[in-house]
């Protein structure tokens, strides 16, 4: 388990293969590889405890291979052989179908441009948007980028496939605690990328007293000067389930009579409380910005940008419900015909430079451990570096009935 | 006319020879085979990206195709929901509302533009005609932009009534979110598009029978509406219809205007397709609304004959 030459099992060996790799004459060596594997079906690393390993393992591995495997001076160098050559048998281009602004180089080019070119980017117009559309064709993409409410649902579609961790060096310096939300039966289906508070954002000269709660999206005291978000979906049950007057036992899981009454409870507050249902967020700031709306629901982006302007803004950072957050990353589509080269681009993606590119240009938390060096106020933001930043906090990502809940909505929306 | 008449006449009236009658036979049918090919492209095209999808959504609202279905399955709960539940039920006759106001707004508004462009504007109509279009060339979504900073609460309107003490400062009135800037952006959008259909009717009136009108006495008032306003009226049914059909489905336009009472039909569709992913009932709402389209094309065309503007 601790060097490249044993990952390379025989669903790997399949893998390979199946990508032409044998048509590049590599039959002679890949014999010897599986026979070097022998039964260790379960090489390919799949958890996270057992990846650390791995990873940690790989700076060392080139030069001081150590293992048991019969072949083991060897094995890690037809290892890379074979890895390149597998990269070599992928043609065609790499597809990346991203929120916008993932195109810009500072985000994922830390060498793959040069060595493999520029990947085809495609944006995403929302993570359960692109789920839809992916369901239904997914083309020719490869790596998707989303936020974690549609994890399970592209995991028991099947849209998705798991990530070889063994294959993304960069995975060792990732959050733990967004490395298990991303996670099926050991397997790795997304790398995270970053994180975010959904946050209750207001105009501190227009709402007094400053509110102290999530309760304030649904408070008729600002009635007509609220705003949520349009495709709030689930997310809209967890907040309303978060607050005590609702008595729900767990917001992430709630009830059948639960979410009837959560349901009833949005109905009737949409009715009276949200001005706009905001379907961009430049427009939501325009809106708060102008005091067209006061409160709002959003991602500290908003807050930041908007104090950046000189608006008064600020965010209810320690609601008395606790916080609620979100996470986003890279999934691998089932199709993809570049397995490779997505490992390699993601591998970059995640790493320390374009951590903190995300952090500094998008104003959002990252995953990457070691990406502290970034603006200083958003490093305290977001707590960059701690392992247990998101400790208390109610992870979106780990709704039970989300599809239930995103039919709700509609609903919810139709009953205004 | 009167020689072309006349000539038709004798020679209708003479018995055809047994070669020309073959003659006339054998050209009757080669422009019947000709028809049949010049159709033959519009219907392939017709099936394949209109007939084929309806039957593939319509699979999806019985259960027949399945996508993220909790409970996959031939069915037909869906569409008992829809006309049980009431909830989009509702939201139809709200959109239906706001398609039928925005549809005779905008063609009550392009009307008199039209009327100019073809009865008055002489030689620079199709100037003028490019003129209004010109709006069609900037981007849609720049379009609604704009309209946003024209009816925010400290947009030019409001700033207007400020200004001239209509309404105080810090009370703006209320037309940044809702149906009603719905329907103005949408009546904005609409205008340029819905002139075409009128005004090609307009133009295609004969003048002699204006002048006719005239010579018997008629006001231009009187000819307007006995001549002019019913050889217009398949224009106008065309024009009713290229606004209604996308009003109806409209989605884009609430989804930056709408607010949640500006919430329509087609905002329903968009997101159980896509946020709701419950494309069972999204395929439910499609097909209602393809079947109250071709309802309303029916009832049309059984009073305006608008197969009349193939003549223009």
């Amino acid at each position: 388990m601790t060097d490249h030459g044993q990952n390379l099992d025989r669903r790997r060996f399949l893998k390979l293969t199946s990508r032409g790799v044998l048509a590049a004459g590599a039959v002679p060596l890949l014999g010897s590889i599986l026979a070097a594997c022998g039964d260790d079906t379960a090489a390919t690393t799949t958890t996270r405890a057992a990846t650390t390993t791995t990873a940690g393992a790989t700076a060392t591995t080139a030069a001081a291979p150590t293992t048991t495997t019969a072949a083991p001076t060897t094995s890690t160098t037809t290892f890379e052989e074979m890895r390149q050559a597998a990269l070599e048998a992928e043609t065609g281009d790499l597809e990346v179908h991203a929120f916008a602004g993932t195109e810009a180089p500072e985000i994922w080019d830390y060498g793959y441009g040069d060595a493999y070119g520029t990947p085809v980017f495609t944006p995403i117009a929302g993570s359960f948007a692109s789920l839809a559309k992916l369901q239904a064709d997914p083309g020719g993409i490869d790596i998707w980028q989303a936020c974690f409410a549609v994890f399970a649902t592209a995991v028991d579609e099947g849209i998705v496939q798991p990530w070889d961790t063994s294959l993304i060096p960069n995975y060792v310096d990732l959050n733990p605690q967004l490395v298990d939300a991303t996670q099926r039966n050991g397997e790795q289906f997304a790398i995270p990328l970053l994180y975010g508070l959904a946050l209750v954002t207001y105009r501190t000269d227009l709402t007094v007293p400053a509110p102290n709660s999530y309760g304030a999206l649904f408070d008729e005291a600002y009635a007509g000067k609220v705003s949520w978000p349009d495709a709030w979906g689930a997310e809209a049950y967890i907040v309303a389930g978060k607050l005590a007057e609702n008595n729900v036992v767990d917001p992430l899981n709630p009830t059948d009579e639960e979410i009837e009454r959560l349901h009833s409870y949005l109905i009737e507050k949409i009715r009276v409380i949200p001005r706009t249902l905001y379907a961009d967020i430049p427009t939501n700031q325009t809106d708060l910005a102008s005091g067209s709306i006061w409160v709002t629901y959003a991602a500290p982006t908003q807050w930041i940008e908007l104090q950046k302007q000189g608006v008064d803004v600020s965010v209810v950072g320690a609601p008395i419900e606790g916080l609620i957050g979100f996470s986003c990353g890279y999934f691998l589509l089932a199709d993809s015909d570049q397995y490779y080269h997505a490992h390699e681009w993601v591998n970059q993606a995640v790493s320390k430079g374009a951590a903190e590119a995300t952090t500094n240009t998008r104003n959002f938390g990252n995953s990457n451990l070691t990406a502290t060096d970034v603006d200083p106020l958003l490093a305290n933001v977001f707590g960059l570096g701690d392992p247990s930043v998101l400790d208390g906090v109610t992870l979106l990502d780990k709704i039970g009935p989300s599809d239930v809940l995103n039919e709700r909505w509609a609903e919810v929306k139709a009953s205004a | 006319m009167g020689v072309e008449s006349t000539t038709h006449v004798a020679d209708e009236a003479a018995p055809p020879s047994p070669g020309r009658a073959k003659g006339q036979a054998s050209l009757l049918k080669g422009r019947r085979r000709l028809t049949q090919r010049l159709l033959a492209l519009p219907v392939i095209w017709l099936i394949i990206f209109f007939v084929v999808p309806v039957a593939l959504v319509a699979l999806y609202s019985v259960g027949l195709l399945n996508s993220f279905e909790r409970n996959p399955g031939y069915t037909w709960q869906a569409w008992g929901d829809f006309f049980t539940g009431g909830i989009y039920m509702r939201l139809f006759w709200r959109s239906l509302r706001v398609a039928i106001i925005v549809s005779v707004v905008v063609v009550v508004l392009a009307y008199p533009i039209a009327y100019f462009l073809s009865m008055v504007a002489a030689k620079y109509k199709y100037a003028l005609l490019i003129l209004m279009i010109t709006p069609f060339l900037t981007n849609f979504f720049l379009r609604i932009m704009a309209w946003k900073v024209i009816l925010a609460d400290q947009g030019l309107v409001n700033n207007f009534l400020f200004l001239t003490g209509l309404r105080a400062e810090g009370n703006p009135l209320d037309i940044a979110f809702g149906p009603i800037p719905v329907m103005i952006v949408l009546t904005y959008v609409w205008i340029p598009f819905v002139m075409l259909p009128i005004f090609a009717s307009l133009i295609s009136v004969d003048r002699d029978l204006l002048e006719a009108a005239n010579d018997l006495g008629a006001s231009r008032w009187r000819a307007f509406w006995q001549v002019t306003f019913p050889l217009s009226l398949p224009g106008i049914g065309a024009a009713f219809f290229f606004v209604f059909i996308p009003t109806i489905g409209e989605f884009v336009v609430p989804l930056f205007m709408g607010g949640p009472k500006g919430y329509m039909f087609g905002s329903a569709i968009n997101d159980l397709f896509g946020i709701s992913l419950n494309w069972r009932t999204g395929s439910v709402l499609s097909l209602w609304l393809v079947m109250v389209v071709f309802a309303f094309a029916y009832v049309f065309m059984k009073f305006v004959k608008l197969d009349r503007l193939a003549d223009v």
